[in-house]
C-alpha cells in the first residue's frame, strides 16, 4: 500500500501522464483535459487531510478527477441546445410500451467481442467507436457505462429525463456495435 | 416470471453483473424463453461487458491513446503545487 506522498509536486511526475490519459479519453480535448488534471492536482492538495491511505494515491487522485470530468459534462450539457434533446423522445410505439425495447430486434453479432478482450488492437477500434459517438451519447455512454454513475445522477448531470436516457444509451450501444462490426468484425471473422 | 418491462428497466438501471444472485437468474429466465426482447438484452449485456472491461483498462492505466502530460503542463502544474503548499 502507497503512504502519502510527503511531496505533492512529486504527483506530477508520478501520476501526471495516468490522469492526463484519463482525462483526454473521457474528455475527448486535451487542453480541457490538462485543466481537469491541474484542478485535480489542487483539490487534491487541500484535500490532502482527508486522504486516509486507504487507497492507493493514484487511484485516491482519479476519484478526484472523475468528480472533476462529472462537473465538466453538466457545465458542457447546460450550455448545448434543448433541442438536441427532442431526438432522443421515448417512441411511442406498441413494442416500446409492451416490453420496453425501443427498436425491433437486432440482428445478431457477426462475431463475439468477449473473444476479443485480450488483443490490443481490439481495444483501440472500441475506444476509436467510443470517440466517433455524437457528443451527447457519448457523455451518456460515459457517464452510465464507464463511469457507472446512476440513472438518476446520470439524468440529473446530463440535464435529461429517464426516457432520454434510455433512449441515449440504446443508440449508443447500436453506434457501438455497427462500428466495431464494420472496423473490427469484418476484418477479424 | 420476470415481465419484458421488468428486465428492460434492470438492465437500462444497472450492469446485469451486478443484479444480485435471484436477480440474475431470474432475468436469464425469461431471456431463455422470451423471442421478442432476448436479443436486445444480449446485445445490451454484451456491451456492458465491453465497457466494464474498458474501464477496468483504463483504470489500470493501458488506455490506448498515446496521450502523455505536455512537459511546459507538468512544470506549471509544479510551480503551482509549490506555491500552494
Amino acid at each position: 500500500m502507497e503512504t502519502k506522498s510527503p511531496n505533492p509536486e512529486l504527483w506530477v511526475d508520478e501520476y501526471g501522464d495516468y490522469l492526463y490519459r484519463y482525462a483526454v479519453h473521457r474528455l475527448r480535448d486535451p487542453i480541457v483535459a490538462e485543466d481537469a488534471v491541474q484542478e485535480t492536482f489542487l483539490a487534491g492538495i487541500k484535500g490532502l487531510d482527508g486522504y486516509n491511505g486507504q487507497v492507493d494515491v493514484r487511484f485516491w487522485l482519479r476519484g478526484i478527477l472523475r468528480n472533476k470530468i462529472i462537473d465538466h459534462f453538466r457545465k458542457s450539457a447546460r450550455e448545448m441546445p434543448l433541442e438536441d434533446v427532442e431526438e432522443y423522445e421515448m417512441p411511442d410505439t406498441f413494442l416500446m410500451k409492451y416490453s420496453g425495447i425501443p427498436t425491433r430486434t437486432p440482428l445478431p453479432w457477426k462475431f463475439d467481442p468477449r473473444k476479443s478482450f485480450e488483443d490490443v488492437e481490439f481495444w483501440k477500434i472500441f475506444e476509436s467507436c467510443t470517440a466517433k459517438l455524437p457528443e451527447r451519447l457519448r457523455q451518456a455512454f460515459t457517464l452510465k457505462e464507464l463511469e457507472g454513475v446512476s440513472s438518476q445522477e446520470t439524468c440529473e448531470v446530463l440535464g435529461i429525463s429517464p426516457n432520454n436516457l434510455w433512449v441515449m444509451i440504446h443508440r449508443s450501444r447500436k453506434h457501438l456495435k455497427q462500428c466495431l462490426e464494420k472496423n473490427w468484425g469484418e476484418l477479424n471473422r | 416470471m420476470w415481465t419484458c418491462k421488468r428486465v428492460a428497466k434492470s438492465l437500462a438501471e444497472t450492469h446485469y453483473k451486478g443484479l444480485p444472485g435471484r436477480k440474475r437468474l431470474g432475468l436469464k429466465a425469461h431471456m431463455a424463453l422470451c423471442l421478442v426482447c432476448s436479443r436486445y438484452h444480449k446485445d445490451a449485456m454484451l456491451m456492458q461487458d465491453c465497457a466494464k472491461a474498458l474501464a477496468e483498462r483504463e483504470q489500470a492505466g493501458n488506455c490506448q491513446l498515446p496521450a502523455r502530460l505536455p512537459e511546459d503542463a507538468k512544470e506549471r502544474m509544479k510551480r503551482q503545487l509549490r506555491d500552494v503548499d
